[in-house]
């Protein structure tokens, strides 16, 4: 085909080192140092992909990470990163690359079907075709849309390869090591300051690695820059966003498999921003067939890779730069076939015709011809805005629109945008930490912009130089017919869509970004972004520089999921939390359930039984006996201080300021606006110390409520609030015999029902470690609590099994803990769910009547006191052999009609038989004795109830008390 | 032959110091002239040095540390860490951590024993801060955060109090204590993702 390899040149390459690799199954040559896109090339191959909505052929149109076109995957085993650019994988021995988008083959695509249904596919085609009928969008539109428009495919299964992110602080952060970047660095180094590069090619140079001439040596330069202390240097790294002053970029590393990224996150006291500039296509009918590229493309595969893009080429150009690939090409022995340049007259065009070359001034390409078969062989050009013309013979057409500096970051920044007709483009100003250095701010040529970057290093600014002859704005070629103008090259936006947008009203520019997808493929439009706003511009009559450019939001580039996954992956996506005694459950056969962050046991079961059975073995135990169970993940909080009773009256809705010391009181709190915000048991240590329990759920939003209060709203209250959840193990003893087991176990103080009764609390000796004990129940049965440092808890565990041992006492686990509470009727975030007042859960009375307490206002609302509110009841079926599903909704008897209440919690019973629940009732607590059906649509099951007080179980207390 | 790197928990009783309302420059004197360290200033450590086996308490005044100097001490063996305002957290073996609480009285401090709450690590080696750069958004380079800083951060999710110990450089990490078995993996794996080789003793671990 048309591309081929030099017999020499190549700054990249290494000419001693060859390497295969594979694309779409076919073996090829490239040497170490090639990328895919340049090895493609040397291979004469041109076709890579298919567009996105057309399906239509593409080939390589650029040299860098803005390649809109040749986009692969690379795939190996479970691991698959789909839409990187060619121009982006360096080559390897075994890569094995596929092109995308294509169905069954590359070369013979169904779908290009679409490219023959044009008219149906115009912008905004899909938001007209799918509105109606809205059913229809899940199951078959979506469906169908996704399968034809998708880019890529993703991995399916897991992998266990390990992405990374790494923190970096810096006095000055460059991005980008061309010539500005480069000169802005030395500068900052040499003034003593930390200085960190982030390069995205893989080696610095930028400008400088086109031009061998120069003579800059990377690898030299590179070894030099690290070699002082405060130097860093990121290559293969593209900055992907600007966040709030932090700026985020992903490293490729090195070519090979793992083909690892490391996302980085750069905290930088100044930022300069030598991003260089971007050319940008022109629209022109066919401006996308393979064999269309950029001019400097062409130039960087010839003196980085040593690789002619074509063997007859012609250049389709309105600027001075793009004449310098013509001639360089020229020099390497590839034919020029024509340069067309839409001005009337140039100084260049005039050297270059001097020189030999046929230059077409004032002219325009208007056409490109091109057969699956032949490839490119022709481009047509006319003088500007006539009838007909000329096919110019060539195999390759390279095209310059202009350069576009690349603002993405600096906008992302903060740093406002300004047209300049000199680039005619958009350049960034400055912001008090983040300013653009060289060819990103419109100062182009290597010179200009190396004293440009040498300028920003030290704080100041250069007067950009003017060009020979002026470059012409120059957007689009129009012609009559239907033919494809391609603005947006990856998601197939075309001039027309631009102007039906604003035909149909989507005017701004970011409107017709949204209705035309035009820059939101994974490039975002970086080559034609400013050509779309042209199209739009011209279509509105306005200037260009009115209109603008869509922001770019991050990311700048694509990156994968992994590298924003990080290390927060498998077991550590979130840090577990282990109980004190986790090692010992899990030797016990514990059968563990994640809630929250908490590794907790569901059962005990060595079978890895998690059926009603064990459940219930170890409740029925606990109810006949006693049994222990580990409830060290309840919040702790210590509250101390003159005024901490003051401070838990206000936060409670209950008081303790009258609680003596040595006692434990149930508490509730409300949230601000009335709502229940947690219950829990709070003892008196001492005068001025108090002990707080939050439920496990509720652990840390109790303590940040309570700490925003103090902070915030009682700063004059002395009090100090610790968090002392992972200081203490504690442990329920719980059921008839539990006394006899403390009493074994406790030293130094008495534990009779008289010396220590319900709701006593104080210090005590348990098992030889000093700790405390609390007279505290959630079973329902006679309990104790014994609390121990954390470091003691397997050994106060071990000595609590083996004082029980007489009493057959048993571990027991969540499910039967929930079980028991159930027959209770004590409430936890099943119930205290965020919708619940106290008085709907019952806890009406405990609201104290004097003095004021946090949610205490909103809490006297009418809606909240409306009787009708759901209630807590507890039900229980009328069939005993029939089950309970908790969010089963209750309805009347006819089975129909809406909903009354849901059920929260069921379980089976330990007393007696079959099914037991708690739920929430509409006016619940007047209807106690009522039938009504529960029905779980999900199980398709109906069970009529009977609706009771939800404290089934000895609602005297007198087994607690006992 | 470099140095190695190493990872290992600090057994050490710890206790939260809470300062009562006003009572700050009082508190501290009293710790000071009780055990040789004063109240640290906020994002500080305050240490004290070789303490005589036969004499528990020792006011040691020529060991104490000087914040932002490069010497380290050799055998500390009590440091009071600034874990918020008017807050401390003393690790001392526990002789010091009972003349502590004989000496200070309820109206001038809440006390509060986390010997168990928290878990300290020490991460030390000339790839400590290689390590910690892939868990900790704080600036750790010697010029910001230098010997005998503390600050309290997030790293792999888990709150964690971080100080300087010495320009080895050491650092002490200090997480609750429910968590700690997860930060050593986390600390593990980020020194295995920067090739690290990572001496351990774990099995201290909880």
């Amino acid at each position: 085909m048309s591309g081929f390899r030099l017999p020499n040149g190549g700054t990249n390459i290494n000419r001693d080192q060859s390497m295969r690799f594979q694309f779409d199954g076919k073996s090829y040559a490239g040497y170490q140092g090639d990328t895919l896109a340049s090895a493609l090339l040397a291979n004469g191959v041109r076709l890579t992909g298919r567009s996105f909505k057309y399906h239509r052929p593409r080939g390589i149109v650029t040299a860098g990470l803005e390649e809109p076109c040749a986009l692969v995957e690379m795939a190996a085993g479970a691991w698959r990163t789909p839409n990187l650019p060619a121009t982006a994988v360096e080559l390897f021995d075994t890569l094995t690359v596929t092109s995308q988008n294509r169905f069954p083959s590359l070369r013979y695509d169904l779908m290009a079907v679409n490219g023959l249904m044009a008219p149906a596919l115009s912008a905004g085609f899909y938001y007209k075709s799918f509105m109606w009928p809205a059913k229809f969008w899940e199951r078959i539109y979506e469906p169908v849309i996704r399968r034809a428009a998708g880019l890529g495919r993703l991995a399916k299964g897991a992998v266990d390869d390990r992405y990374d992110h790494q923190h970096h602080h810096c006095d000055v952060l460059v991005v980008g090591a061309g010539p500005a970047g480069w000169a802005a660095a030395a500068i900052a180094l040499a003034g003593g300051q930390r200085v960190m590069v982030v390069e995205q090619d893989n080696m610095p140079g930028g400008g400088y690695l086109t031009a061998p001439a120069i003579g800059f040596d990377s690898t030299k330069a590179a070894a030099g820059f690290i070699s002082f202390p405060n130097a860093q240097l990121l290559t293969r790294t593209a900055v992907i966003g600007a966040y709030d002053g932090v700026f985020a970029a992903v490293e490729r590393h090195r070519p090979g498999l793992p083909a690892r990224e490391t996302l980085h996150i750069i905290r930088a006291r100044q930022t300069i921003l030598a991003t260089g500039a971007v050319e940008r296509l022109i629209a022109f009918p066919d401006n996308d067939r393979p064999g269309v590229m950029l001019a400097s493309a062409a130039r960087a595969y010839l003196n980085r890779w040593g690789v002619a893009v074509g063997r007859r080429v012609a250049l389709f150009a309105n600027n001075d730069e793009a004449y310098q690939t013509a001639h360089e090409l020229r020099a390497a022995g590839v034919e020029i076939a024509a340069i067309i340049d839409p001005r009337p007259e140039s100084w260049v065009a005039a050297a270059a015709i001097k020189a030999g070359i046929r230059v077409l001034l004032d002219e325009e390409v208007y056409s490109v011809g091109y057969s699956r078969s032949r490839g490119l062989y022709e481009v047509h050009t006319r003088r500007r805005g006539d009838q007909g013309g000329v096919p110019v013979a060539c195999d390759t057409l390279l095209v310059s629109g202009g350069y576009s500096p690349q603002v993405q970051l600096a906008t992302q920044a903060g740093a406002k945008l300004a047209w300049d007709d000199r680039i005619a483009g958009f350049v960034a100003g400055a912001t008090a930490t983040v300013r653009t250095a060289g060819a990103a701010r419109g100062v182009y040529g290597l010179a200009e912009a190396m004293a440009d970057g040498e300028a920003a290093g030290r704080g100041e600014a250069t007067e950009p130089v003017p060009q020979h002859t002026p470059m012409l704005p120059f957007w689009e070629v129009r012609v009559g017919s239907g033919a494809k103008s391609f603005v947006d090259l990856q998601h197939d936006v075309t001039a027309a869509d631009m102007r039906l947008a604003h035909q149909e009203g989507y005017s701004h520019v970011e409107h017709a970004k949204r209705y035309t997808t035009h820059g939101m493929g994974t490039d975002q439009g970086k080559i034609g972004g400013l050509v779309g706003s042209a199209v739009l511009a011209a279509a509105r009559g306005a200037a260009l520089a009115e209109v603008g450019l869509s922001k770019p939001r991050p990311f700048t580039q694509p990156v994968s999921w992994g590298a924003l996954a990080g290390p927060d992956v498998g077991h550590h996506f979130k840090p577990q939390r282990l109980l004190p005694l986790h090692d010992w459950h899990t030797r016990n056969h514990a059968v563990f359930v994640k809630i929250g962050l908490w590794m907790r046991p569901l059962v005990y079961s060595a079978t890895g039984d998690t059926s009603w059975g064990p459940v219930l073995a170890e409740a029925r135990a606990v109810r006949r006996s006693v049994g222990v169970t580990d409830m060290s993940s309840l919040g702790k909080i210590d509250v101390q201080g003159p005024d901490a009773g003051q401070f838990l009256d206000r936060i409670y809705a209950n008081t303790f300021s009258s609680l003596p010391v040595g006692r434990a009181r149930y508490g509730i709190m409300l949230r601000e606006d009335g709502m229940m915000l947690d219950d829990g048991t709070t003892a008196r240590l001492g005068e001025q110390h108090f002990l707080v329990t939050a439920t496990t759920q509720k652990a840390a939003d109790v303590l940040e409520h309570m700490e925003w209060h103090l902070a915030t709203v009682w700063p004059e209250l002395d009090v100090t609030l610790t968090n002392v959840a992972d200081q203490w193990a504690q442990f329920a003893i719980a059921g008839p015999q539990a006394r006899k087991v403390v009493e074994k176990l406790v030293t130094g103080r008495a534990v009779t029902n008289e010396a220590f009764p319900f709701m006593a609390a104080g210090e005590a000796t348990i098992a030889g470690v000093a700790g405390r004990l609390f007279r505290i129940s959630f079973s329902g049965e006679a309990a104790y609590e014994v609390a121990v440092p954390a470091q003691h808890a397997e050994a106060v565990w071990v000595a609590i099994l083996a004082a029980g041992n007489a009493f057959d006492i048993v571990p027991y686990a969540l499910d039967a803990l929930n079980l028991m509470r159930i027959e209770k009727g004590h409430v936890t975030g099943g119930e205290i769910n965020g919708q619940t007042t106290a008085a709907d859960l019952g806890f009406g009375k405990m609201l104290k009547k004097k003095g004021d307490f946090v949610g205490k206002a909103l809490s006297q609302r009418d809606g909240l006191l409306d009787p009708k509110r759901l209630q807590l009841v507890g039900i229980t079926p009328v069939d005993t052999a029939k089950r309970l599903r908790g969010g089963g909704h209750l309805v009347g008897l006819s089975g129909a009609g809406p909903s009354q209440g849901y059920v929260t919690a069921a379980c089976m019973t330990s007393e007696g038989e079959g099914w037991i629940g708690l739920a929430l009732l509409n006016g619940g607590h007047s209807r106690y004795g009522e039938r009504l059906i529960a029905a779980s649509p999900v199980f398709d099951e109906v069970v009529e109830v009977v609706i009771s007080s939800p404290h089934r179980l000895d609602p005297e207390n007198a087994r607690v008390k006992a | 032959m470099s140095k190695p790197n190493t990872l290992h928990v600090e057994p050490s009783g710890l206790l939260e110091i809470a300062a009562r309302r006003g009572q700050l420059a009082v508190l501290s004197a009293l710790l000071e002239s009780k055990i040789g360290i004063g109240f640290p200033g906020p994002g500080r450590a305050t240490a004290v040095g070789w303490v005589k086996p036969s004499r528990a308490i020792q006011h040691s005044t020529g060991g104490r540390e000087v914040v932002g100097s490069r010497q380290s001490l050799t055998q500390p063996t009590g440091t009071g860490l600034w874990i918020g305002p008017e807050r401390a957290l003393l690790l001392a073996d526990a002789l010091t951590i009972a003349a502590v609480r004989e000496a200070v009285t309820p109206a001038r401090a809440a006390l509060i024993d986390q010997t168990s709450g928290y878990v300290v690590w020490q991460l030390a080696g000339p790839d400590a801060r290689r390590v910690l750069a892939r868990l900790c958004r704080i600036d750790l380079d010697e010029s910001v955060f230098g010997i005998a800083h503390v600050a309290r951060t997030i790293m792999a999710q888990i709150p964690t109090i971080l100080q300087m110990i010495d320009d080895r450089p050491t650092f002490r990490l200090i997480v609750p204590s429910t968590l700690a078995r997860a930060f050593g993996e986390s600390i593990e794996l980020a020194a295995g993702a920067s090739g690290i080789d990572l001496h351990t003793k774990s099995e201290l671990a909880p």
